[in-house]
């Protein structure tokens, strides 16, 4: 029997850091990681295999990863295959295994499928703070010239194209929560900022056995970027979809929170 | 599909965005320059310095050239090029220039571009322009 963990989360929202240190505390993520880049310096612990998929499928369904609108995808049976082929092989060969990618928001629901009991670690960030270090990371890639600049420009040629992904990628994770509630733990990026202890939360809920480490051995608070002022938005239609989204985002990290205080009030019951 | 479906960006929208870019652009050229945690109290790197310090100095022999021109007594009689020469040829200068060297350097840059541009767009611009120093100067920071 194996264990399967995901993270999830939108990009730029602290997974990577996140799954560093499950990384560390003893979580499989992959047989080849994508390497780091200066937007993250220390790596994106994603797994290549699971990536180069998810690339796939939004290709075969004509779609970048920029993905602004609620998005249903049609997977060839290629893909179904292949995407069995990675479980069954980390199933084999790892107790506990998981993998990281922001992409997986919008096929989590397909590798719950394929894995019934797989949990999944959410990991949430408020709208402004992701948009915001999104648009820096593209801009510094479309000006330094680095990777695809079609990508890049897009952010700055669709009016408010971040905050939709935003919206669209956190939905599809809600949805997920509201579905599975036993199988999800929310975790924001704040609440990591301020030492929650992931791991104990993690091996409190599901008994992973994993390590615990320090979040301050991981998290570096040096390369999370804010945003100085306000959200900007154009299409104020957004505004209680995001609103709302984000509301029910923090109901879930406030009942991951509840843990740590039943946890303190034992200890004082004590 | 209903209009409420259709959604028509404004030229306001993406004077937004255009400027959110240009933001990002100057962010990104500052980095590159080595102003990164310049609010943290780090300093600039060896290169940006030597930048700056050659527009000091560029800036000095403009003022200096400017100044003995014939032009020179016309020009006093603005308040800024009187501030300009105080700031940069007059002995206080030197004073000034120990006290915060950065920040003092910084400023003479930032004054180049504003008096390169501001006899750019005079009426003596196309004079000036006929000199190969004026144009080398327009070049490098303009």
């Amino acid at each position: 029997m194996s264990d399967q963990l995901i993270i999830v989360g939108f990009h730029r929202s602290g997974t990577s850091a996140t799954a560093q240190l499950l990384h560390r505390a003893g979580l499989f993520l992959g047989y080849e990681l994508l390497e780091a880049l200066p937007s993250n310096p220390y790596g994106h612990f994603e797994d290549r295999e699971v990536v180069d998929l998810h690339h796939q499928i939004f290709m075969d369904n004509d779609m970048t990863w920029l993905v602004g609108r609620p998005f249903l995808p049609v997977l060839k049976e290629a893909r179904w295959q292949r995407m069995r082929q990675i479980v069954e092989r980390r199933n084999v060969e790892h107790g506990l295994w998981g993998f990281k990618d922001p992409r997986s928001c919008l096929f989590i629901m397909l590798w719950k499928y394929l894995l019934p009991d797989a949990r999944i670690l959410l990991v949430y960030r408020h709208f402004s703070e992701s948009t915001y270090s999104l648009s820096q990371r593209h801009s510094a890639n479309l000006f330094s010239g680095e990777g695809n600049a079609y990508i890049h420009k897009r952010f700055w040629e669709e009016p408010d194209l971040a905050l939709r992904m935003w919206l669209v990628h956190n939905n599809a994770l809600l949805a997920f929560a509201r579905a599975y509630p036993e199988d999800t733990l929310a975790v924001s990026l704040n609440m990591i900022r301020d030492g929650f202890p992931v791991v104990w939360a993690i091996n409190r809920r599901w008994g992973l056995g994993l390590k615990d480490v320090p979040v301050g051995e991981t998290y570096d608070p040096r390369i999370t970027a804010r945003r100085s002022r306000r959200q900007p938005v154009s299409d104020r239609r957004l505004i209680p979809k995001v609103d709302a989204t984000w509301r029910a985002l923090q109901e879930l990290g406030e009942k991951t929170e509840m843990m740590l205080w039943e946890k303190e009030a034992a200890v004082v019951g004590e | 599909m209903s209009e409420n479906d259709f959604y028509t960006p404004t030229d306001l929208d993406m004077l937004r965005m255009e400027n959110e870019l240009l933001t990002f652009e100057v962010r990104f050229l500052r980095s590159r320059l080595g102003w990164v945690g310049r609010g943290t109290g780090s300093s600039p790197s060896l290169n940006r310095l030597a930048q700056l310090e050659e527009a000091e100095n560029d800036l000095v022999l403009l003022l200096r050239r400017m100044a003995s021109s014939p032009l020179g007594p016309f020009l006093r009689l603005k308040g800024e090029f009187r501030a300009l020469e105080e700031r940069y040829l007059s002995p206080r200068a030197q004073e000034a220039s120990a006290r915060d060297r950065l920040t003092y350097l910084e400023q003479a840059e930032n004054d180049l571009v504003l008096l390169l541009r501001r006899i750019g767009r005079g009426p003596l611009g196309r004079v000036f322009r006929l000199k190969r120093g004026f144009r080398n100067l327009e070049e490098r920071y303009l």
